[in-house]
């Protein structure tokens, strides 16, 4: 899952304000911008997968589970590395996420035919996850 | 509430290539106005011009235009659920995402910013989704999408899970192997109107050393804190306290029992060193477990260990001590064959139960999925754990009985406040952001959708009224509970008297 970042870094991001802020009226006060620690957040999502043997969408088991979950926190951990806080005069903050927060749904097939979907944290090349398992 | 008009067409700068336009929620009854930003391309994604027939209520003529159908049908539906004055602008695009023959991403949404410390917020030094943000503080502060949400044009096509599709009628009659667009947006969206922790699922840190408005609102009750008042250390801790962490919130604790079943449970009643409740997973076949329930003795089933299972514990074939079995509750080892296969085998023999034993550390029993008319015992499974604890003492007689105990409710803990998802070990993302998948009736915001969800938005709702979508509620009006220490279960223990 790819992931919108603020265009380039503190600096950049200042310097691009800045224009706009010198033709303002008054007192111009740059809003600040404050870099979060690198965070691996959790985000929503949904997936699915197929059994290769019965074509049936079925639910991840706990293995696949777990694998994923490790895969998205590794992607997430760079997704999130360049994420940027602004503080506006006012004294509010505000981020912009680009999809750093993004809940993937995984499905996957399982061996009696039906079809199970699952939410779990967006970012990374999950296998697919699904309804309930059958054995 | 401000009505707006039903649709409009809007540019996306961002993507000069894009015809973009926008359809904002249509029910002129709406409490907000929800705005699907079209950022596809021309002939692509909701712009995809291939002829398609009207299905379910979705009058749309090409593919395209469907797909934008059921994204605005989504967002008709929480429109005229949620309360705000600043419209709610969701950018949403359809488009190949990772996916092959066997498995895919559906899709993804989720909040495009977060605030904190703006005019009105409720809490100080906390963030907030923009949208709820924006609704707090009565004007737009972060203009631009506030939730963005991408999905998969690829499903059903050559090499991307060919056997299913995207069902996008309004009807809530996906068939077999469709995928139900408007019952995942449903979910989708809510967790970008802030049914999410931002907490950072490595090292437990709070988003930019802030808590989030979603977690002043988990209660871990064996702890005895709210996350946002622990250290990263207690949060990690928190996060795999399994039945322990509670939604601390007025505004779904007063519909739990007006929304949750009686939770399903194995009772023991003896002998008196195990005796209890346990907690189970339940099937999609056999009976349903009721609150009379069924009362039984547990024996282990045994069979042969041949090719169909290598264990004479797995029930993959016809049980040879059917003598012992008949009349009594089976206990069967999971692995090998499917749950159908081994719930006819022991029901075959005369059990009138089965308790499948986990093959698998987890703290949470395996709901187990499969079509079998023919099963008419109730069927539950118990975690690998806890049978071993049982099947020790399966010499000395185990007294069970298979119920649904009208004093619990199913997905609810202490003083009904609902459960979330809290299995050990930690599924990153799928853990606290949502519902414990012990609820039943199935609910939304679970982590596994399933498939027959009514598209309704049940406890979600609540939820978003915890944390500040409607007026007078929400952290600011109510005050939480005070956190209480538990060292046990909270749940009062059942005897069985014979």
């Amino acid at each position: 899952m790819s992931r919108r970042f603020f265009a380039g870094a503190a600096i950049a991001a200042s310097l691009a304000v800045l224009p706009a802020l010198l033709l303002a009226d008054g007192p111009v006060v740059c809003p600040a911008i404050d870099h979060p620690a690198p965070v691996s957040a959790s985000a929503p999502g949904i997936r699915a997968a197929i059994d290769p043997a019965t074509g049936a969408l079925r639910t991840p088991t706990a293995e696949e589970r777990m694998a994923a979950s490790a895969r998205k926190r590794a992607a997430r951990a760079e997704t999130m590395r360049n994420l940027e806080v602004v503080v506006h005069p006012n004294g509010m903050k505000t981020v912009d996420l680009g999809d750093a927060f993004l809940f993937d749904v995984v499905v996957e097939t399982a061996p009696d035919g039906t079809i199970g979907y699952r939410c779990v944290p967006g970012a990374a090349q999950a296998p697919a996850a699904a309804s309930k398992e059958v054995r | 509430m401000t009505a707006r008009a039903s649709s409009r067409l809007r540019r996306v700068p961002a993507f000069a290539a894009a015809a973009a336009f926008a359809i904002s929620a249509a029910a002129s009854s709406s409490a907000a106005v929800i705005t699907i930003v079209n950022g596809n391309d021309p002939n692509v994604g909701f712009n995809d011009p291939a002829a398609a027939t009207p299905v379910g209520g979705n009058p749309g003529t090409t593919i395209g235009q469907q797909r934008l159908n059921a994204f605005q049908h989504a967002a008709d539906i929480w429109g005229g659920l949620l309360d705000s004055p600043v419209e709610i602008k969701i950018r949403a695009t359809f488009e190949p995402l990772d996916c092959d023959a066997t498995s895919g991403t559906l899709g993804a949404a989720g909040p495009r910013g977060v605030d904190s410390d703006f005019p009105n917020a409720p809490l100080p030094g906390t963030w907030y989704p923009s949208a709820l943000a924006n609704r707090l503080a009565g004007s737009d502060l972060d203009p631009g999408e506030d939730i963005t949400a991408r999905f998969n044009s690829s499903i059903g096509t050559t090499g991307c899970l060919e056997g299913g599709s995207w069902y996008l009628g309004f009807d809530n009659h996906a068939g077999t192997n469709q995928l139900d667009l408007v019952a995942v947006l449903l979910h989708e969206f809510a967790h970008g109107f802030g049914f999410l922790t931002l907490v950072d699922d490595t090292d437990f840190s709070e988003f930019n050393g802030q808590p989030d408005v979603f977690e002043t609102h988990i209660l871990d009750i064996q702890a005895g804190k709210h996350w946002n008042d622990m250290t990263n250390t207690e949060r990690m801790a928190s996060g795999i306290h399994t039945g322990k962490i509670l939604w601390d919130g007025v505004g779904v604790q007063a519909e739990t029992r007006s929304t949750l079943d009686p939770l399903p449970v194995l009772s023991i009643s003896t002998p008196a060193s195990i005796a209890g409740d346990y907690g189970i997973g339940l099937a999609d076949f056999g009976a349903a477990v009721t609150t009379t329930g069924v009362v039984g003795t547990l024996v282990a089933a045994v069979d042969p260990a041949d090719a169909a299972g290598t264990l004479t514990t797995d029930a993959c074939s016809p049980i040879t001590n059917a003598s012992q079995v008949a009349g009594h509750v089976a206990v069967v080892d999971r692995g090998t064959c499917p749950f159908i296969d081994k719930a006819t085998n022991v029901q075959a023999a005369g059990a009138i139960g089965m308790v499948l034993v986990d093959n698998a550390t987890g703290s949470v029993p395996v709901a187990m999925g499969g079509d079998a008319p023919g099963v008419t015992i109730p069927v539950v499974s118990i975690t690998q754990a806890d049978g071993a604890t049982i099947r020790a003492q399966l010499a000395q007689g185990v007294a069970v009985k298979i119920w649904a105990n009208p004093r619990r409710l199913a997905g609810a803990g202490l003083e009904n406040r609902m459960l979330l998802y809290a299995p050990n070990p930690y599924e990153s993302g799928s853990s606290i952001s949502h519902w414990d998948t012990s609820a039943h009736p199935n609910l939304l915001m679970e982590p596994n959708l399933s498939s027959d969800l009514p598209h309704t938005v049940d406890l979600t709702l609540p939820a978003l009224r915890d944390i500040g979508w409607f007026p007078a509620t929400g952290p600011a009006a109510g005050p939480r509970a005070p956190a209480q220490r538990v060292q046990q279960d909270d749940a009062p223990k059942i005897v069985i008297r014979p």
